[in-house]
């Protein structure tokens, strides 16, 4: 050992044994081991320990799970669990949709108040408790900021990568995060030259339904197509031409009954 | 591979875990699944797949830790002699007894140091992964593992060996 050396600690000897430690270090600490025997015998035992353990416990992972265990059966279990919530906390609060990190980036999504259905909504602390509950559900340190397209599909929870709308003169700006009462949702940003951004929002719907029925809304400038496919719920927003708002949304409904 | 696919693939490993921890296949089994329901009605946008495993490890630990709370506020049945982690092991046929002086050995130590040990040897986490599953930091994990692995040791060389139970 050189001068330099830092002294080999405990640390040292479990990095050892469980195979972490660098190559130049992993020789330092073989070359005292070779030296100290008790401290050699002790990280012998450790390392018998380590494989009896895994050895006595390698059966479990082998045996069928149980019916209980399997996927299916857990995510019933779960939406149960889910829709009693939103039952107790009444049907209006499922209208409350928050947005995070578009309206203060871009100033865009504020002003198209797509979360407007105000109808019977909570207010007050009521609201921001909500509110609060769906962002906890879903926002994690290591969400990032922003989305990636393969995050998009697990939102979704199929295949699903943002529409192509080059066709009508769109290109994907940029996809994010939304935490609502019924989970998440993406939300992707599509940008063109000659108008203003154009939004869809994509989530899961919760509720068995059936209909792709397009319905049309008109806010404050902007129109909103809305509809349901396979179980996912979309909407495209924008402050374009209503006839030509349909037409995209025409076609992103076609995309996905082509997949 | 999506987050769907990434936890189902987690569950026999939750299985093993939760098993080493408890001791019955039905209160693990029970434990596995009340911890799935609870990451399933919280899904967790843009985690990695490398991220879901030790997400559900720490949430299936947060509940083992919850339920032992309750359990041990209701002060029913005292919960580290009925049957604890000794059951979990099955002797193998060549590790005869010594193994089931390790499993005695495993049920003894104190569930900080249990869990910690298991989470490295057996399921394989690196120690800032356990560190971060566990709210602690690295140093704390480093000196439970360590105490861990020392009082396992003493346990087999028979230096603290208590009374040998019979493990039926």
């Amino acid at each position: 050992m050189t001068q330099n050396t830092p002294p080999i600690t405990d640390d040292d000897l479990h990095a050892y044994v469980d195979g972490v430690l660098g190559p130049e270090r992993e020789a330092i600490v073989a070359a005292y081991l070779a030296q100290h025997p008790g401290q050699n015998r002790r990280i012998e035992n450790w390392r018998r320990q380590r494989d009896q353990l895994r050895a006595g416990l390698a059966g479990i992972v082998e045996q069928p799970l149980p019916p209980e265990l399997t996927m299916a059966h857990l995510a019933s279990a779960s939406r149960q669990r889910r829709f009693g919530w939103i039952a107790n906390h009444g049907r209006a609060a499922a209208l409350v949709l928050l947005a995070f990190g578009i309206g203060a980036s871009s100033g865009w999504f504020g002003r198209a108040d797509l979360g407007a259905h105000r109808e019977p909504a909570a207010t007050g602390i009521a609201a921001l408790k909500l509110e609060t509950r769906a962002a906890y559900r879903i926002f994690t340190p290591t969400t990032p900021t922003r989305a990636t397209a393969p995050d998009l599909a697990a939102a979704v929870g199929h295949d699903f990568s943002p529409p192509d709308l080059t066709a009508s003169g769109y290109t994907v700006g940029r996809i994010e995060w939304l935490a609502t009462l019924h989970g998440p949702a993406a939300v992707v940003m599509y940008r063109a030259p000659d108008a203003r951004p154009l939004l869809l929002l994509v989530r899961r719907m919760d509720v068995p339904a059936h209909s792709d029925r397009m319905s049309e809304d008109r806010h404050n400038g902007h129109t909103m197509f809305t509809w349901i496919s396979h179980g996912v719920g979309f909407s495209v927003a924008a402050e374009v031409e209503p006839a030509r708002l349909h037409r995209i949304a025409n076609r992103i409904r076609a995309d996905q009954h082509a997949l | 591979m999506t987050t769907h696919d990434a936890i189902e693939q987690t569950i026999p490993s939750l299985r093993r875990f939760a098993r080493a921890l408890l001791g019955t296949a039905q209160d693990a089994d029970d434990l596995v699944h009340d911890a799935l329901v609870d990451a399933l009605a919280r899904p967790r946008l843009g985690m990695a797949d490398q991220q879901v495993r030790p997400w559900l490890f720490a949430i299936l630990r947060n509940r083992f830790l919850s339920d032992r709370r309750r359990a041990k506020h209701r002060a029913t049945t005292p919960l580290d002699d009925s049957g604890g982690p000794a059951a979990a092991v099955r002797p193998g046929q060549e590790a005869g007894l010594q193994m089931r002086d390790l499993t005695i050995g495993l049920a003894g130590l104190p569930v900080e140091q249990r869990e910690i040990l298991l989470l490295v040897t057996v399921e394989g986490f690196t120690y800032a992964e356990v560190a971060a599953m566990l709210d602690l930091p690295l140093g704390t994990v480093m000196s439970r593992l360590s105490r861990a692995r020392d009082r396992l040791n003493d346990f087999m060389d028979g230096t603290t060996r208590p009374r040998l139970r019979s493990v039926s």
